[in-house]
């Protein structure tokens, strides 16, 4: 199910929020039963066949967790279930997300003939494996286990988070399970939230979906090098504004139950370096590899250069490959391995005197990772590439002129909600009376202009497939 | 408890307030169209669906249908419509990119065209309809139709970057070749220097009922040039008909997926010949078989909703023939010595059928969209007078 849709948004949501605040209100335990079980018709309403895996995912990171988390248990037990645990997820999303791929190649590698599974991928594999290796790993680490499944399952499969994340680690959420504290602040600020989130999935993220797959589809002919831009341009802003929103309802409708989940992006399209932008681009994702991958290998405190080039290839590597089964996004990965450690070694962060030429050479290639990560193929990738820098085609086409005519108020504010002037505005201008209640009217208008584009049924796609 | 409430807060129950209303009402308003979705996606699931696919689909259907006929359905497409205006914008975004609505210069709507279209294959199935024919002793005649856009550059928006066209002006000379003769709207149109746009409604990509008459009129002229029949045209003058306009009556299929705020609407309108007509018309698919006059045969006025536009099981453009069927057999009374005809159509065909039917003994229309039979058994079968093919967009 999609926060973007009719289904959730008039049914399922305030059917949720009415029980959970009435019936069982005041009951945590019956409260908690009860996220769990319509988080996991959540997400059987997409693909009901699917729910298993995750059901078999609760399940087994449940008993692996009680296991872990008994302090009786000697380490190295505690250590092998761990390993046990985190092979078990990982081969549930090497089966699901990457056999396909692996055997493609090998079959083409070797020429050999393997017969290819079609297996089909389950929506948010990637987002709940990697929150059910944050149970067990957290738990190794010493977080309190949880005794009753229906909280692991409450935590893995909590429908706000589910399918486009971020990535909640356990130690974040931990103790909300049972002792969160749901107050009115807390909801009124959720649903604020979630109304942000809701508006820039509808309005700007779909929107500029339209001009991206119109360029990427191909479907203007002889595209010039301002279509190419305008294109790349147009899929930069709706990734952002549909993930970001994505993680902006997440957080709100956590709120709105009382849980507070760490917030996943920054404006990351003003930063001045790629080291800035991970920091603000999904956060959960980033922090994730940081501290159950890239630490434990040594992180940067290691002692010799190449040592900390293998850890970024590590991490940069498995963040390509986490992102989808195709060599576009272990290069997109691989991209940006090389633009971190050249920015690590080279001293980069420290040049703060050519900022709007720091600024462009971020943008620059974030864009291009944004084409490598769109395109179906490397070969398309470097195509379309080519065709930004002038490799074929004139430089102005009308398909450009019009697609930019007929988006500029969408462009526009894409701009400025890409940047923190809304908030300074806000904090500047509307920290009074007055300004909470223009604020508030606004929220509101983007609420009924949300649900309009949402009723019309406008262009909504759903871009975490690969995930 | 006492809450202090605030600007925050004052929005969180409105948000409350109106998801839970917006869902209660839906339900209320249409419970069998909402609920009814579950079962209809199980049920019309394919055969070799499993149980998981078919309960999948039964929640698909459920989440169409709670757009569809949400409660506040009609009015968030009219303030959609309205947003798009407001941002000046010309081509209009939809949930199935190929039914994205253009408007014209000249305020006229239509679905966006791009691309070439290759009519070999038309070509072929037309010689192949001829051999057919030529066994029955029909005449075969196509009718090209034309497009909102089509040869009409000087309406397309600012920078418009789409282009649709076809190699029709290639393969007609090659289908008349085989002695199958063809009417050409397009080129009727500059020949009787038409506006061409007074053809179409402007909410709606398909032609209004007068210019219904006047392509019936084409038609038999260029079946009396072709054949020498002799049919009367002179009954196609307007001036034969009278003419009843609903005001701001009708939104095309164009109009609905914009709103009425978007491009406005409508009017539709009533053409009936003032002389006397006496038919059968017979379409099986809704059991409908009726004697009488023109009023009563072809037309169904109750189709016409002016106070409710965006009418999802409706539209005023089914008064005429009652909408679309696979089949419908009209018979005309005062000209039982006539010429019989098979008309094969598709949703243009409906204000045409009824005029056209005006000069002929026996007029069968296919739908060509919904037949499953092969035309050509039901032209052996039926042996008409002349095969008469419109349809462009044959695939």
């Amino acid at each position: 199910m999609l926060f973007s849709s009719t289904t959730f948004l008039f049914f399922f949501l305030p059917f949720a929020i009415v029980i959970y605040y009435t019936i069982l209100k005041n009951k945590r335990k019956a409260q908690n039963i009860f996220l769990c079980l319509i988080s996991i018709v959540f997400y059987a309403w997409g693909e009901p066949a699917f729910v298993f895996i995750m059901l078999f995912s609760i399940l087994i990171n449940y008993f692996l967790g009680l296991f872990i988390g008994k302090k009786e248990q000697t380490d190295s037990k505690r250590k092998i279930a761990l390993v046990i645990a985190i092979i078990i997820n990982i081969s549930i999303l090497f089966v699901f997300k990457y056999l396909s791929f692996t055997l493609t190649n090998i079959s083409q590698l070797f020429g050999l003939n393997v017969v290819i599974p079609n297996i089909a991928l389950p929506i948010g594999i990637s987002f709940f494996t990697f929150q059910a290796m944050s149970y067990v790993i957290d738990v190794y680490r010493g977080e309190e286990y949880q005794k009753n499944i229906l909280n692991v399952g409450l935590y893995i499969s909590f429908f706000p988070q589910l399918i486009a994340g971020p990535i909640v680690r356990y130690e974040t959420v931990a103790h909300q399970i049972n002792y969160r504290k749901e107050t009115l602040d807390d909801f009124a600020s959720g649903v604020y939230r979630f109304i942000i989130g809701l508006g820039k999935k509808v309005l700007l993220a779909n929107t500029m979906a339209v001009v991206a797959d119109t360029f990427f589809n191909g479907e203007v002919s002889n595209q010039s090098v301002l279509s190419a831009w305008v294109g790349a341009i147009a899929y930069t802003f709706q990734i952002f504004f549909d993930f970001s929103g994505y993680s902006d309802m997440a957080i709100g409708l956590g709120r709105m139950f009382g849980f507070h989940f760490l917030e996943n992006f920054n404006y990351p399209y003003i930063s001045t370096s790629i080291t800035e932008f991970w920091r603000r681009w999904h956060i959960s994702l980033g922090t994730w590899f940081r501290d159950y991958l890239y630490f434990p290998l040594g992180g940067s405190r290691v002692k010799s250069k190449s040592r900390l080039i293998f850890n970024l290839f590590i991490v940069w590597l498995l963040t390509g490959i986490w992102h989808g089964a195709n060599w576009t996004f272990i290069v997109w990965g691989l991209l940006y391995f090389i633009l971190l450690a050249f920015e690590k070694l080279s001293g980069f962060q420290k040049y703060n005197k050519l900022k709007p030429l720091k600024y462009i050479y971020t943008m620059l290639f974030v864009i291009l990772g944004w084409v490598v990560f769109r395109a179906d193929s490397i070969q398309e990738a470097f195509t379309y590439i080519g065709t930004m820098f002038g490799s074929t085609g004139s430089l102005v086409d009308n398909a450009a002129l019009f697609y930019i005519k007929e988006n500029v108020v969408c462009i526009f504010i894409s701009v400025l909600a890409s940047t923190p002037i809304f908030r300074w505005i806000q904090k500047r201008f509307f920290h009074n009376r007055i300004g909470n209640v223009i604020t508030a009217v606004l929220i509101i208008g983007i609420l009924f202009v949300s649900v309009v584009y949402i009723v019309k049924g406008t262009y909504n796609p759903f871009i975490y497939f690969n995930f | 408890m006492r809450i202090k409430l605030d600007s925050k807060k004052l929005v969180a129950f409105i948000f409350i307030f109106f998801i839970a209303l917006g869902g209660i009402l839906t339900l209320i308003l249409s419970p069998k169209q909402v609920l009814g979705g579950f079962a209809r996606g199980y049920i019309n699931s394919p055969d070799d669906c499993d149980v998981f696919q078919k309960v999948g689909n039964s929640l698909k259907e459920f989440d169409g249908r709670t757009s569809e006929y949400f409660a506040f359905h009609d009015i968030s497409i009219n303030t959609y419509g309205g947003i798009q205006k407001l941002v000046n914008r010309s081509l209009i975004d939809d949930t199935d990119k190929s039914s994205q609505v253009l408007k014209l210069n000249n305020g006229y709507l239509t679905f966006k065209e791009n691309g070439n279209t290759d009519l070999s294959s038309l070509q072929q199935y037309l010689t192949k309809l001829k051999k057919t024919c030529d066994s029955t002793g029909s005449r075969l005649m196509y009718v090209n139709k034309t497009s909102k856009t089509s040869s009409s550059p000087e309406v397309l928006p600012l920078f418009y970057p789409y282009v649709y066209s076809s190699n029709f002006n290639e393969i007609k000379p090659k289908i008349k070749k085989q002695d199958i003769s063809v009417l050409d709207i397009e080129e009727k149109i500059i020949d009787d220097s038409i506006d061409k746009y007074s053809l179409f409604f402007r909410t709606d990509h398909h032609w209004t009922p007068q210019a219904g008459v006047w392509v019936s009129e084409n038609i038999c002229e260029e079946i009396n040039d072709s054949y020498g029949w002799g049919l009367d045209t002179e009954i196609f003058n307007i001036d034969n008909y009278d003419i009843k306009t609903y005001a701001n009556a009708f939104l095309g299929s164009q109009g609905k997926r914009v709103g009425a705020l978007f491009d406005g609407v409508d009017d539709f309108y009533i053409v009936k010949p003032k002389y006397d007509t006496n038919l059968t018309v017979d379409i099986k698919d809704i059991g409908f078989d009726v004697t009488g006059d023109f009023q009563e045969t072809m037309l169904h006025e109750e189709s016409i909703t002016p106070d409710n536009l965006l009418n999802k099981d409706d539209t005023a453009y089914d008064t005429y023939m009652r909408g679309n069927h696979s089949l419908v057999k009209i018979t005309n009374h005062n000209m039982s010595e006539g010429k019989t005809a098979l008309l094969v159509l598709d949703s243009y065909g409906c204000v045409v059928a009824p005029y056209l039917s005006l000069q002929f003994s026996q007029l069968d229309c296919i739908d060509i969209r919904s037949y499953t039979d092969p035309i050509e058994d039901y032209i052996s079968k039926n042996k008409p007078d002349i095969v008469i093919y419109a349809i462009s967009n044959h695939q």
